[in-house]
């Protein structure tokens, strides 16, 4: 298990194993796929604009790995109510179990490319981030997540695109993806309005 | 009857019937004043059974039938009075006073032993001690999950007060315990061949419909968790969803035909969407493939089904389409220093325009480009124009000639001045003519010769917020 805590962990950082700069080898992975290659319509100029979109495309993945088990967990019914009973007021917190649970989330990233005057090239790719959590304890106060119990996260994230895909898998503690600092939204901003968080 | 056994009848029925008024129904009544302990007239017949009947009751029946009696032993004071019953009666005969003989039977309380068997050693003794009964067990050293085997006095036998009871122990055989297999994503038939193999019964629980129909989504116990052979294990399958129902046209007195086959229209060489409509006019499916470029974008190449043909309703009538030609793209060639005619041909070799600026030489010489527009290599369609600038006519010489020559005429100009200044062998120097030089040094037009054709390229990269999905392997939450 991943247990370092001090860095973000973040999609790119997620590919990243042996370099310390956290997107060289999302870099090398795009690189030696070719896809940059295989994608219609750049043809011949493919190999001048590979690192710019390589470069570009890694940047984007420069998101916190986590994100997306949050915005699951705001969808979850009995997490919505509990959110909905705690908002209003400073009361006693609610709790909310979880079985174990997967979740995942796809993505479209894309890349526009233009070449002189040329018509732009969007090249499409596939991102999709699929996380496999233990059954855990969720501590909701003020419609803040404001805890979580302790839990192992396995990542499988997967990036492809014309033909090619790649995927690299791991596990985290819980608390290096969700970190919860002072309380995290499950409900609407609108809903903390008279409650400023 | 002499006097003497008319009072004591008398007597004896009196106390007897003030006793139970006294007594009640309480259990606070059973003691050994139950009983007269006064003489009766000895009867002949033996004394009734009175096991198992409450004090009370036991006495009321020795009277009955003429006997008396007496309680011969104490309930334990955190015995609970419901449970006391008679545990063992004797009867006894002694002489009276009257020189007559009477019976007179002793009662010892107890209670109903318990099945104790099959109960652990601590259960067991519990049980009894609170019984105002002794333990006695075999082994002596017998721990306390040990397991009754055996118990004596029997379950249902009546037991007097502080008397010991036996218990046969044995040592608890320790259950084989088997690991429950993992189910999860397995079929039903797979799910319940692994629970038979593992030695364990399988129970199908069929949720509702949602993802991974026909798979275990969860199951009870846990995957890996130890359990005791023939444990159920229960496996929560997802139901395959039903088919669509299919519609049932209402039987009229006499029916029309069920409309369940229809004809595939004539695509081919429609429009595409001309085409889809008669596909849904037809009750059909529209599917449609781009394939490759045509004179006009959108028109029906083939289809299949072929046209004519009976098919079920809702068949998928798949179709390819043509699609707008693309355009041809072809790099711009490399026109410098190259002659109008070398330039002409090559531009019009890959389907583009030549355009000159400043029209054609009248003298005939022999021009060369020294500047074109697009650039070298550039990707652009077939038909655009490239417009190409020759040298002036006075520069005709070749263009490494005119600084060949300017380096020349500064080498000269420094061999000159070197001479003139070579000191001489009179020390007087001679009146020289003042020479002022104007050196001009016209800026050239800088020239960048590239050996590739150069790009402008922008990126603009994006990651949107995806979908996100939660599914939790037990409905439990759900």
């Amino acid at each position: 298990m991943n247990t370092s805590s001090s860095h973000q962990i973040t999609i790119a950082s997620h590919f990243n194993q042996t370099s310390p700069d956290t997107s060289a080898e999302l870099k090398g992975l795009i690189t030696r796929s070719k896809v940059l290659e295989r994608a219609p319509h750049l043809g011949p100029v493919a190999w001048l604009v590979s690192a710019p979109v390589t470069h570009a495309l890694t940047a984007t993945f420069d998101r916190d790995l986590g994100e997306p088990i949050l915005w699951a967990w705001r969808t979850h019914r009995e997490l919505q109510e509990a959110a909905n009973a705690t908002v209003a007021g400073a009361g006693s917190p609610e709790y909310v179990t979880l079985a174990k649970h997967e979740i995942s989330s796809i993505h479209h990233p894309e890349v526009d490319v233009t070449v002189d005057q040329q018509p732009p090239v969007t090249l499409t790719f596939d991102l999709t981030l699929l996380f496999t959590l233990e059954s855990l304890r969720l501590t909701v106060q003020g419609g803040l997540l404001v805890g979580l119990s302790p839990g192992a996260c396995s990542a499988e994230v997967t990036l492809g695109a014309h033909g090619f895909d790649f995927k690299r898998s791991a596990t985290y503690a819980l608390q290096e993806l969700v970190k919860l600092h002072t309380g995290l939204r499950l409900l609407p901003a609108s809903a903390y309005a008279a409650q400023p968080v | 009857m002499s006097i003497h056994r008319a009072k004591y009848l008398i007597a004896a029925a009196a106390l007897s019937v003030a006793t139970l008024l006294l007594a009640g129904t309480t259990a606070a009544a059973v003691s050994q004043e139950t009983c007269t302990g006064h003489w009766l007239p000895s009867p002949s017949d033996p004394p009734p059974g009175v096991l198992g009947q409450s004090a009370e009751k036991a006495a009321e029946s020795l009277r009955d039938d003429g006997y008396d009696c007496k309680v011969v032993n104490d309930k334990p004071a955190d015995v609970d009075e419901q449970t006391v019953v008679v545990a063992a009666q004797n009867t006894r005969t002694e002489n009276d006073p009257d020189g007559g003989t009477t019976s007179l039977v002793h009662l010892s309380l107890g209670v109903a032993m318990p099945d104790l068997v099959g109960k652990t050693l601590r259960l067991a003794g519990q049980t009894v001690t609170r019984l105002g009964l002794a333990v006695r067990t075999s082994p002596s050293d017998g721990a306390a999950d040990w397991i009754v085997r055996l118990q004596r006095p029997g379950a249902g036998d009546y037991v007097v007060f502080e008397r010991a009871v036996t218990l046969i122990l044995e040592k608890p055989v320790q259950p084989v315990l088997v690991p429950v297999p993992d189910l999860i994503e397995r079929t039903e038939d797979e799910a319940a061949a692994l629970v038979k193999d593992a030695g364990l019964k399988y129970k199908e629980r069929i949720l509702k419909d949602g993802q991974q129909p026909g798979r275990v989504v969860s199951q009870q116990p846990q995957p890996g968790e130890l359990v005791e052979r023939t444990t159920t294990v229960t496996a929560d399958v997802r139901r395959v969803p039903a088919p669509p129902p299919t519609t049932v046209v209402p039987t009229p007195p006499l029916p029309p035909p069920v409309v369940v086959r229809t004809v595939v229209p004539d695509l081919v060489g429609r429009l595409e969407s001309t085409a889809k409509q008669a596909v849904g006019v037809a009750r059909l499916k529209f599917q449609s493939r781009v394939v490759r470029p045509g004179s006009a974008p959108g028109i029906v190449l083939n289809q299949r089904p072929r046209a004519g043909s009976e098919v079920d309703v809702g068949t998928v009538v798949a179709v390819d389409v043509t699609r707008a030609p693309k355009p041809k793209l072809v790099p711009v060639p490399d026109l410098l220093n190259r002659s109008e005619d070398e330039a002409r041909g090559a531009v019009e070799g890959v389907e583009l325009i030549f355009d000159l600026i400043g029209g054609r030489d009248a003298s005939g010489r022999d021009r060369q480009v020294i500047s074109q527009q697009p650039r070298a290599g550039e990707l652009v369609p077939t038909g655009a124009t490239v417009t190409v600038e020759f040298a002036a006519d006075e520069s005709n010489w070749p263009s490494w000639l005119v600084p060949l020559l300017l380096g020349t005429a500064v080498l000269a100009a420094g061999t000159i001045s070197r001479i003139r200044h070579r000191p001489g062998r009179d020390p007087k120097p001679k009146p020289v003519p003042q020479i002022h030089v104007a050196e001009r040094l016209t800026l050239g037009i800088p020239q960048l010769h590239e050996s590739g054709p150069a790009h402008r390229i922008r990126i603009n990269a994006r990651l949107e917020r995806g979908r996100q999905s939660l599914q939790e392997k037990s409905d439990e939450h759900q």
